[in-house]
């Protein structure tokens, strides 16, 4: 199934990073696309934009992004949007992308990609926000589900039902990480299944996966692994009920050798062709 | 507005997050309870299985300050050398506490860690760690300049030789001067090459930072040259510049000859404007970040 934008299936890409930009440059290793950290290209005009711009003259490439603080109740950012644009324009960017969540109040940046509690107020507030920056950016933003740790009592909305309701309402596109649906459901106790069933296929232009640190009582989101069979196991599922879609392998922390990284997104090609498990198998899992 | 309000939620778990000690004094802060209450505090977050809400609330607090001490770490490996992982952690807390990131990008984060640490006291080898924290600084703010290309062999050559007096130099984008009281960059040379740093000993030292292939770069210059360039940042012309040099004659020819001749082959320059001064930018800095550093540092 497409999503409403006709929005291609790139692949299996992975992020560009620092510490392969030298094996990038000298090999041009058959990736299918590379997903772009757009804080880390936006100020600088110095080796990190020569190697970008090698890199989105040979390859596809999509803008990820953790700065825009879609949620946040302090006013929107339209310097960091412009320059946002100018990026997306520069690199021939497929689409961009944010997180649900906010990142600092009163003029503070956290630096985090902070929880939303899932409250009709801050629906209304987000879905009224993405408008705004969609128009602006000329491009429907797509929204990623992050990793959480803390569950508001004040929220009345699952976060499934919530991001549903935010990207039909504010027309936006989804980013759906897969290994996030895992942490936060390891979190707060929900089951996974559940928030994939709801997410409408149309919508979903991305796919993330990375591993992550499981500490007994929580699961951090590091990026810092190989994906665990879980998470694989859920990616199955959201091909199954979706379909191909474009997905990125991150890797963040102990980042091994580029062939290590590819070929940690190139597994996920094994999800897409085997049947699996069925659903009420992977239900019992 | 309702206790439980987005603006105020927000608001509060910022407080929470950015409030040193334990959980139960961010809570009781007078940032936190500016927005909610002590004992109503208690019920904003649910309990999981396995964590209670401040178990909870302590992932993001320990991981804030985790994200900033490891960008700025990024930035200062110098100075985290020279004051030892405990030392400087403890200043790079007190650091986030006066000047929290007010900017999306961390690039930003570390500007005011030079000036900072000379309101520390007691910290040991002040004067040099203030040197090696600028220079730090000056070197990733040149990694990210913008790129500007340098002038042409042809450029320098069409300039005919009675223009040179008035003519003025630009500096590109990627360029800062930079006075010091020790010789820093030796201790950053070190660290990089993973040998020992050699001992810190006084010596007036005058740098020019600026790249090349991309790859950042640190000229060293006699006072008369640093003096040269420095006039030439502030947008005077190469006649006032050498004047600005105060030079015997046998240093100016030096300058005039080998020096200026390495200042182009380095790409130090990116324009030659012969035509003369506008009168309103007369006076006024330069436009690069060379003007701004191009100061004796106050001792
Ligand atoms: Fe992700």
């Amino acid at each position: 199934m497409a999503n409403r934008w006709r929005y291609p299936d790139l692949g299996f890409g992975i992020g560009l990073r620092t510490v392969h930009f030298p094996h990038i440059l000298a090999n041009h290793p058959p990736v299918d696309w590379f997903e772009i950290l757009s804080e880390n290209f936006m100020d600088t005009g110095g080796r990190p934009l020569y190697v970008l711009d090698q890199v989105a003259e040979r390859y596809p490439v999509v803008l990820h992004g953790v700065s825009m603080s879609v949620g946040s109740t302090d006013p929107i950012n339209f310097d960091f949007l412009r320059k946002l644009k100018l990026l997306a324009q520069r690199t021939k960017a497929h689409w961009v992308s944010d997180h649900l969540c906010w990142t600092g109040v009163s003029g503070i940046n956290v630096h985090d990609l902070l929880p939303m509690p899932y409250t009709d107020e801050s629906l209304q507030h987000t879905i009224d926000r993405v408008k705004i920056i969609s128009e602006f950016l000329e491009r429907p933003l797509v929204l990623e589900n992050p990793s959480t740790y803390v569950e508001f009592s004040a929220s009345n909305w699952t976060e499934w039902d919530f991001i549903t309701t935010l990207a039909e309402q504010a027309d936006c596109g989804l980013l759906l990480d897969v290994n996030n649906i895992y942490v936060s459901s390891f979190n707060h106790g929900f089951d996974p299944h559940d928030y994939i069933d709801r997410i409408p296929a149309d919508r979903v232009v991305q796919i993330h996966l990375a591993g992550h640190t499981n500490k007994g009582t929580h699961i951090l989101d590091t990026h810092s692994d190989h994906v665990i069979e879980a998470v694989w196991e859920l990616y199955r599922r959201v091909y199954q009920t979706m379909g191909g879609i474009a997905t990125l392998l991150e890797w963040d922390e102990s980042i091994p050798s580029f062939e290590v990284v590819h070929s940690e997104a190139l597994k996920a090609r094994q999800y897409r062709e085997s049947p699996g498990k069925s659903n009420e198998e992977a239900h019992a899992a | 507005m309702r206790p439980d309000s987005l603006p105020r939620l927000q608001r509060w778990m910022q407080a929470v997050i950015l409030t040193p000690g334990d959980c139960e004094e961010a809570l009781a802060s007078e940032a936190a309870t500016r927005e909610i209450g002590v004992h109503d505090a208690r019920g904003v977050i649910l309990p999981s299985k396995t964590l209670q809400p401040n178990e909870r609330l302590d992932i993001y607090r320990d991981m804030y300050e985790a994200r900033l001490l490891e960008a700025l770490s990024v930035d200062y490996p110098g100075l985290a050398d020279l004051l030892g992982e405990e030392l400087f952690a403890e200043l790079l807390r007190l650091y986030i506490r006066a000047h929290p990131s007010r900017s999306y990008t961390l690039n930003d984060l570390g500007d005011n860690l030079p000036e900072f640490l000379r309101l520390v006291e007691g910290l040991p080898r002040a004067q040099f760690a203030y040197d090696l924290a600028r220079l730090e600084l000056a070197y990733s703010k040149i990694f990210d300049a913008a790129e500007t290309p340098p002038l042409s062999h042809e450029a320098i050559t069409a300039v005919p030789a009675g223009a040179w007096e008035k003519a003025r130099l630009v500096p590109v984008a990627a360029f800062q001067l930079i006075a010091m009281r020790y010789p820093a960059q030796l201790y950053l040379e070190a660290l990089r090459e993973e040998k020992l740093p050699p001992p810190i000993r006084r010596k007036d030292t005058w740098l020019a930072i600026y790249r090349r292939d991309y790859a950042v770069m640190a000229l060293s210059l006699t006072r008369p040259a640093f003096d040269v360039l420095s006039a030439l940042a502030a947008g005077n012309s190469l006649g006032d510049a050498i004047l600005a040099g105060k030079m015997n004659t046998p240093t100016r020819h030096r300058l005039l000859t080998t020096m200026f001749q390495s200042w182009t082959s380095e790409g130090l320059f990116q324009a030659i404007r012969t035509e003369p001064r506008p009168k309103e930018a007369v006076g006024k800095s330069a436009t690069t970040a060379g003007s701004a550093a191009a100061q004796w540092p106050t001792e």
